[in-house]
C-alpha cells in the first residue's frame, strides 16, 4: 500500500515540476518575443485625474491637456516680456485694451488633420464661454470673437482686459478643432464633451492620448505630424502613471521603474540630491500657504492682535524645519516668481517681544483665550505647519485647536455663519491666470457670500485698488503694478492674513533624460516634447 | 441533513436582507449628515458660486434628504449605483474594478493563512507541551497581536527597501503593464494573465501580491493555527480516538484522517468570524501597499465626501460580509449539531 | 429562606474553589505570567511617564526643529520625529492614551451591554427578542464601516474614536451575556429562587451576572488588546488622535512619510503596540483556557 502512495507523491511532483517549466519556458519565449522597445518616458503624478473636456477642466488633467493642446500664448517666466508665441505668432491691442488681434501660425495642424486657422480660434473661446464651466469666466469680458481672416482673429471686449495674459491661462484656452462634434457624433457619443471624457483630443498638440485610465494611468503617443518637428532622441510615448503616495515615487524613480517623479517627502531629497542617477530640479512655484485669520470674529477681528500672532510664527523654523529648506518665508500675498510678487514689502519676522507688546496693546497681555485652526488632512507639510503654530501661539497665552479636515468640510465651516467659523483657515492657493488680481480678486475682495475670500476681509478701498489695477493691466502695467503694490502693502499692513510660505517645486529627473525645465504657470506639467534621450 | 435547515437558512436569509437594508438607511443619513457640498468636488479646485449652485441643482443635492434617497433606492433596484463625484465615472464599475482587486489579495491571504495555518496547528498539536508546540503557539499569538498597517510596513522596509525581494507596492510594474499589457478578463490578474498566457504579467502580478497578501494573512494564520491546534488536542483526547489507539492503527493515520477532517471544519468557521477583521486588514493593506482596490476607493471616497461612492462601496462591503455570515452560519447548523436551529 | 441560605453557603465554597484553582492554573501558565508582566510593566510606565522620561515637553509636542530625525543614539533612544521631538517620550506617553482609550471603550461597551443581555435573557419573550434583534442588526454591520461613519461624522478626534468603537462593540457582550443568562435562568436553583419569591431584581444580580463574569472576563482582556489595534487604525487612518497628540497610532500614520529613510519613526510606536496587544493576548488566551471546561477537564481531576 505504501508503494502506491509514494508512487503517487512522485507521479504529483514530476507534474509539477513540469507545469512549472512550461511556465518558465513560455516566460522566456514572450520576453524573446518582445518587439523593440519604443523610447518611453513615465512621469509618476501625485493625483489622479477625472475629465479631459480641454473647455471645461479645471483640475488634475492639465498635466495631460498640456502635451495634448496649445493656447495662442504660453507664459514662460524665464523670458522678457514672459509672452511667447503659441498658435499666434504676433498680437496687438487697440482701444485702451478692448479690442486684441492676433495673428496665428500658419502651417498648423490639428491632430484630426484639419488645418489651424482663425475659425478655430473663434470656435474655442466661443465653445468655452458657452460651456461655463470650469476656468471658462476667465472670458467673460468677451463680448464678440471675429474672424477678419484665415489667420487672424480679433477680440472685442466689454472692458478693459489684460487679454494677452489671460491668452496663456492652463484652462480654458486651448485650441481645439471644430471637428470635434462632428467626429464624436459619429463616434457614437451625445456630446464633444462626453467624447473628451471618454478619452478622446483634437487638439494640436505633440502628443496625442492612446489610453486614458484616469485614476492610475494616461499614455501618450507622439503626433507625427506636429508643426515642431521631430528628433530621433525625442520620446515616442509619454506615459503618466497615478502614484498617490509620495514615499512609492520615492523608491520607482530609484529603482528606475519612473524616470520623472511629481513630489517626494522633503525629507529624503538632500539624499537624492547625492545620488548620480537622479537630477533633482528645485523651482520656484506659483502657489503659497495661508493662514486666513477670521476677521469677522473674535479675537482676529482685532488688527493688533492679527498683527501680534503674524509675529509670533517661527517662520524660518517652519521652512527648515517642516519643508527642510525647499520653501521661502512669504513676503505678501503673491507667491516668488509670480508677477505681483515684491521684494521689498513689509514682512513679519518671529519676534516675540513685539508680539507681546502688541497683545498687551490690544488689552490681553496674557492671551488668554482659544482659537480654531483648521487644515487639510493627509497633508503633511500643512500638520506641521499647524503644530508649530500651536505651540508657538502658547507662548502669547493663546491655545490653539488645531483640526484636520477634509477640503469640502472646511470650505463648509468656512461658508457658513462666519461667527461659527474656524479663526485660522490654513490653505493653499494658486493662480488660474498670472496675474496678482487672481489671488488679491480670489482671497481678499469683499464678497456677499464667501467663496474664497475665507477671512472676510472686506474693504472697499482695497477691492477699488486692484480692480482699477486689473482694468489697465493691459495697457498700462507699470501702473498696474504700482497699484498692487499699494493693495498688497494694504492687506499685509493690516494682516489680513497669515502670509506662511511659498512652495518651492521639487521634480525630480533620472539622469538619461535630458530637457526638463519646470514651468509654474502650467503646475505639475512636465512638457515632454522637451525631453530627449540623454547622450 | 440537520432537521429544520431549509427554514432556518430562510430566517437567516430575510434577517441579513434586512440588515442591508438597515446599513442602506444609516450609510445615506451619516453621509448626508456629513457638512460639505459635494457639488463643489464635481466642478473642481477653484470653482465659482454659480457653478457650484448649478452643479447642485444638476446633481439634485438641493432636494429634500427623502426624495434623494427614494431616487437613490429606486436606482439601486435598477443596478445603478449613480456616478461617482470623485471619478465621474458610474460607481458600478468603480466598485467592480475595485471589488476584483481586494478579493485577489483576500483570496490569497486566506490560501496562505490556512495552508501555513494548518501545517504549524496539526505540527504543534502532535508534538504538544514539547518546544514545537511553544513556537507554534508564540507564533499564533504574535501573528494575532500584530497590527496589520505595522506588519505591513515593516514588510516594506525589510522586504523591499532592504532586500529588494519584492515590489514595494502596487499591482503591476509600468513596464510590464505597458510592453507585455495584460487583457482584464475576470478581474483577477493572476487567472487573466494564465488565460491569455501572459507568463511576463503573471511573475510580476504574483511578485507584488506576495507582500501585501503576507501581511494580511497574520491574523487568520494565526486564529487558523490555534483553532486547528485546540481541535486536534480535543480530538486527540476523545474516547474514539484512545479507543481507535488500542485496536493498533497506525498514529499518523488517526492524526490525518479523523482529528484533521474535525479541526479543518471548525477552522473554515473560526475564519468566517475573522473575516470582520481580515476586512478592516485589507483596508489598511491597500492603503500602505498602493493597491487600487475597494478599500482604496472606499478612503478616497471618504476623504473627498463623494456620496454615491461611498454608498456603493459601503453596500457591496455589507452585501458580502452579511452573505459571508450567513454562509458561516448556515456552515455552522450543518457541521455542529449543537447548534439550535 | 433556608433553601436560599444553604444554597449560598455551599455555593459560596464552590466559587471559592473555583477561584483558587482558576488563579492557580493562570499563574501556572508561564505564558500568561509573561502576558501579565508586559501589562503589569506598561501600566507602570504610565502611571509614572512625566517623571521618568527624558523630554516631557517634547512629548506632549513642544517641538525642537534642530534635532529632526535623528536616528537612535543616546540622547533619543527611539531617535526623533520630523519636528525633532523625542520619540521615546512621546511612545512612553503614548502608553497612556492607549491603556485609557482602550480600557474607556472595553469598560464602556461591557456597561452597555452587559446589562442589556442579561435583561433580554432573564425576561425573554418580547423584550429579550427586541433587545436581540438590535444587537443582531448591530452585529452583522461590518464594524469598520461602522467606526468609519461615525468617526467622519463627528470629526476626527480621540474622543470621537473611542465612541465609535464603543458603538461598534456593545452587542458582543449583550450576546454573550444573552447567552449565559438564558443558561443560568434555566438553573433549578434559579427556579426554585423565583418559586419563593426572590425579586427580580436580585436573581439578576446575584445569579445571572455572576454567571457572565468569567466569558467575559476573557472577552474583555482579549478585547482590550484588539481596542488598542481598532485606536490605533481609526488613528491611522486620521480620524482618531490629532497631532500633537503622542497617539501611536498617528506616530505610525505621520511615521510612513519618513520610514523609507527614517525607519525608527513608526517601527517603535507600531512595536509597543505589538507588545502591549500581546501582552493582553497572552493573558486572555491563559484565563480562556483556564475556564474552559473541556481543556482542563483532565487537570482537575
Amino acid at each position: 500500500m505504501s508503494q502506491r502512495k509514494t508512487a503517487r507523491w512522485i507521479i504529483g511532483v514530476v507534474i509539477l515540476i513540469i507545469v512549472i517549466a512550461a511556465g518558465g519556458v513560455g516566460y522566456y519565449y514572450q520576453t524573446q518575443q518582445r518587439p523593440a522597445a519604443p523610447k518611453i518616458v513615465t512621469y509618476a503624478a501625485i493625483s489622479e485625474m477625472v475629465t479631459l473636456d480641454p473647455s471645461t477642466e479645471f483640475s488634475n488633467s492639465i498635466m495631460v491637456l498640456c502635451n495634448l493642446y496649445e493656447p495662442l500664448i504660453w507664459y514662460k517666466p524665464w523670458m522678457s516680456p514672459p509672452f511667447v508665441p503659441g498658435l499666434a505668432t504676433s498680437w496687438e491691442s487697440a482701444d485702451s485694451s478692448q479690442t486684441w488681434t492676433f495673428h496665428l501660425r500658419q502651417g498648423v495642424k490639428f491632430h484630426d488633420g484639419s488645418p489651424f486657422n482663425a475659425t478655430a480660434v473663434k470656435y474655442s473661446i466661443e465653445r468655452a464661454m458657452s460651456l461655463g464651466m470650469g476656468a471658462a469666466y476667465i472670458w467673460s469680458p468677451v463680448k464678440e470673437v471675429n474672424v477678419l481672416d484665415t489667420y487672424t482673429v480679433q477680440f472685442i471686449l466689454s472692458s478693459p482686459t489684460p487679454l494677452d495674459v489671460i491668452a496663456t491661462a492652463s484652462y480654458a484656452a486651448w485650441m481645439i478643432s471644430p471637428k470635434v462634434d462632428v467626429i464624436a457624433k459619429s463616434a457614437g457619443f451625445t456630446s464633444a464633451s462626453d467624447w473628451f471624457n471618454a478619452g478622446h483630443d483634437d487638439g494640436t498638440g505633440a502628443y496625442t492620448i492612446t489610453k486614458w485610465d484616469p485614476q492610475s494611468e494616461v499614455v501618450m503617443q507622439k503626433f507625427p505630424d506636429y508643426w515642431g518637428g521631430w528628433s530621433s532622441d525625442q520620446f515616442d510615448t509619454a506615459v503618466i502613471r497615478v502614484v498617490r503616495d509620495e514615499t512609492v515615487q520615492e523608491q520607482m524613480l530609484k529603482s528606475g521603474e519612473i524616470q520623472i517623479a511629481q513630489q517626494v517627502p522633503f525629507a529624503d531629497i538632500a539624499s537624492l540630491q547625492n545620488d548620480p542617477n537622479l537630477k533633482v530640479n528645485i523651482s520656484p512655484q506659483y502657489q503659497n500657504l495661508v493662514g486666513m485669520f477670521n476677521n469677522k470674529k473674535f479675537p482676529f477681528n482685532i488688527t493688533l492682535i492679527r498683527q501680534a500672532v503674524s509675529y509670533a510664527v517661527p517662520y524660518q523654523e517652519i521652512v527648515t524645519g517642516v519643508l527642510h529648506g525647499f520653501g521661502n518665508q512669504s513676503i505678501g500675498p503673491i507667491p516668488y516668481g509670480m508677477p505681483g510678487h515684491f521684494n521689498d514689502l513689509p514682512q513679519y519676522t518671529y519676534d516675540m517681544t513685539k508680539a507681546k507688546q502688541l497683545m498687551a496693546q490690544a488689552g490681553y497681555p496674557n492671551g488668554g483665550f482659544t482659537v480654531l485652526l483648521t487644515y487639510l488632512t493627509g497633508d503633511s507639510r500643512e500638520q506641521g505647519t499647524a503644530e508649530m503654530l500651536k505651540s508657538s501661539l502658547k507662548d502669547l497665552g493663546i491655545e490653539v485647536d488645531i483640526r484636520a479636515m477634509t477640503w469640502n468640510e472646511q470650505w463648509s465651516l468656512a461658508q457658513g455663519d462666519a461667527m461659527k467659523a474656524q479663526d485660522i483657515f490654513v490653505m493653499y492657493w494658486w493662480p488660474t491666470i498670472l496675474t496678482p488680481y487672481d489671488f488679491l480678486l480670489n482671497l481678499f475682495h469683499s464678497e456677499t457670500t464667501p467663496v474664497f475670500n475665507l477671512g472676510y476681509y472686506y474693504h472697499p478701498e482695497f477691492d477699488q485698488l486692484i480692480d482699477q489695477a486689473y482694468a489697465i493691466e493691459g495697457t498700462d502695467k507699470t501702473q498696474a503694478y504700482t497699484l498692487y503694490w499699494k493693495a498688497e502693502k494694504m492687506v499685509v499692513d493690516d494682516a489680513a492674513s497669515l502670509f506662511l510660505w511659498d512652495l518651492t517645486d521639487i521634480h525630480i529627473v533620472r539622469s538619461s533624460i535630458s530637457g526638463f525645465k519646470y514651468n509654474p504657470a502650467y503646475t505639475t506639467t512636465v512638457f515632454f516634447y522637451q525631453l530627449h534621450v540623454a547622450g | 441533513m440537520p432537521k429544520g435547515i431549509w427554514q432556518y437558512t430562510a430566517r437567516r436569509a430575510i434577517h441579513a436582507f434586512a440588515v442591508i437594508v438597515g446599513v442602506l438607511v444609516i450609510t445615506f443619513v451619516v453621509s448626508h449628515v456629513i457638512p460639505g457640498k459635494p457639488a463643489a468636488l464635481w466642478v473642481g479646485a477653484h470653482p465659482t458660486a454659480e457653478q457650484i449652485q448649478r452643479a447642485t441643482e444638476e446633481l439634485g443635492f438641493n432636494k429634500p434628504l427623502y426624495e434623494q434617497f427614494y431616487i437613490y433606492v429606486t436606482n439601486l433596484l435598477r443596478g445603478d449605483l449613480g456616478v461617482s463625484i470623485r471619478t465621474h465615472d458610474t460607481v458600478l464599475s468603480d466598485v467592480a474594478r475595485g471589488l476584483t482587486s481586494t478579493l485577489e489579495l483576500i483570496i490569497a491571504a486566506f490560501v496562505i493563512a490556512i495552508g501555513a495555518g494548518i501545517v504549524v496547528g496539526v505540527f504543534s498539536a502532535s508534538k504538544r507541551d514539547h518546544v514545537p508546540d511553544h513556537f507554534g503557539r508564540l507564533a499564533a499569538i504574535f501573528s494575532v497581536s500584530m497590527p496589520p498597517f505595522w506588519l505591513a510596513m515593516i514588510f516594506q522596509i525589510v522586504f523591499s527597501q532592504t532586500l529588494h525581494w519584492f515590489p514595494l507596492a502596487g499591482r503591476m510594474s509600468t513596464d510590464v503593464s505597458i510592453l507585455y499589457p495584460l487583457k482584464s478578463i475576470t478581474g483577477f490578474n493572476l487567472i487573466d494573465s494564465l488565460l491569455t498566457l501572459n507568463f511576463v504579467a503573471f511573475q510580476d502580478s504574483l511578485w507584488h501580491l506576495v507582500l501585501p497578501a503576507l501581511a494580511l494573512a497574520a491574523y487568520p494564520f494565526g486564529l487558523t493555527v490555534r483553532m486547528v491546534r485546540t481541535m486536534m488536542i480535543e480530538v486527540l483526547q476523545e474516547n474514539y480516538t484512545r479507543s481507535a489507539l488500542a485496536w493498533g492503527l497506525p498514529g499518523r493515520l488517526i492524526l490525518m484522517k479523523y482529528a484533521l477532517k474535525n479541526a479543518v471544519s471548525s477552522t473554515i468557521i473560526a475564519l468566517g468570524m475573522s473575516f470582520a477583521y481580515t476586512l478592516t486588514g485589507a483596508f489598511l493593506d491597500e492603503l500602505i501597499f498602493v493597491w487600487p482596490g475597494l478599500g482604496t476607493y472606499t478612503a478616497l471616497s471618504i476623504l473627498s465626501l463623494d456620496y454615491p461612492a461611498i454608498m456603493g462601496a459601503v453596500i457591496i462591503v455589507a452585501i458580502f460580509y452579511v452573505v459571508i455570515n450567513l454562509l458561516v452560519d448556515i456552515l455552522q447548523a450543518f457541521l455542529d449539531p449543537r447548534v439550535t436551529l | 429562606m433556608i433553601q436560599e441560605s444553604s444554597e449560598s453557603d455551599a455555593g459560596k465554597r464552590q466559587r471559592f474553589r473555583e477561584i483558587r484553582v482558576f488563579l492557580r492554573l493562570t499563574l501556572e501558565n508561564s505564558l500568561s505570567t509573561v502576558g501579565l508582566a508586559i501589562i503589569v510593566l506598561f501600566i507602570i510606565i504610565a502611571i509614572t511617564a512625566p517623571f521618568i522620561v527624558p523630554y516631557p515637553k517634547q512629548a506632549e509636542g513642544t517641538p525642537e526643529i534642530a534635532n529632526q530625525l535623528l536616528p537612535p543614539n543616546w540622547q533619543h533612544l527611539f531617535g526623533t520625529d520630523e519636528l525633532g521631538r523625542d520619540l521615546f517620550s512621546r511612545v512612553v506617553f503614548g502608553a497612556r492614551i492607549s491603556l485609557v482609550t482602550s480600557a474607556s471603550v472595553v469598560a464602556s461597551a461591557i456597561a452597555l451591554g452587559l446589562p442589556l443581555g442579561a435583561l433580554a435573557g432573564y425576561y425573554g419573550e418580547r423584550i429579550g427578542a427586541i433587545i436581540m434583534r438590535v444587537t443582531d442588526m448591530f452585529l452583522a454591520f461590518p464594524p469598520l464601516l461602522l467606526a468609519l461613519a461615525v468617526a467622519a461624522t463627528l470629526g476626527g478626534s480621540l474622543i470621537n474614536a473611542v465612541l465609535a468603537l464603543i458603538i461598534t462593540w456593545w452587542p458582543w457582550y449583550t450576546r454573550l451575556a444573552y447567552g449565559q443568562a438564558v443558561t443560568t435562568r434555566n438553573l433549578p436553583y434559579v427556579d426554585s429562587a423565583r418559586a419563593i419569591g426572590v425579586g427580580n431584581f436580585r436573581i439578576i444580580v446575584r445569579h445571572i451576572l455572576p454567571a457572565t463574569l468569567a466569558p467575559i472576563l476573557v472577552q474583555a482582556t482579549l478585547d482590550l488588546g484588539s481596542a488598542i489595534i481598532s485606536v490605533a487604525g481609526l488613528s491611522f487612518l486620521g480620524l482618531g488622535a490629532q497631532p500633537p497628540t503622542p497617539d501611536w497610532g498617528l506616530m505610525v500614520n505621520t511615521g510612513r512619510t519618513y520610514f523609507l529613510q527614517h525607519w525608527w519613526y513608526a517601527t517603535f510606536p507600531g512595536l509597543a503596540i505589538l507588545i502591549l496587544v500581546l501582552g493582553f493576548n497572552l493573558l486572555g488566551d491563559a484565563i480562556r483556557e483556564a475556564v474552559d471546561p473541556k481543556l482542563s477537564r483532565r487537570r482537575l481531576i
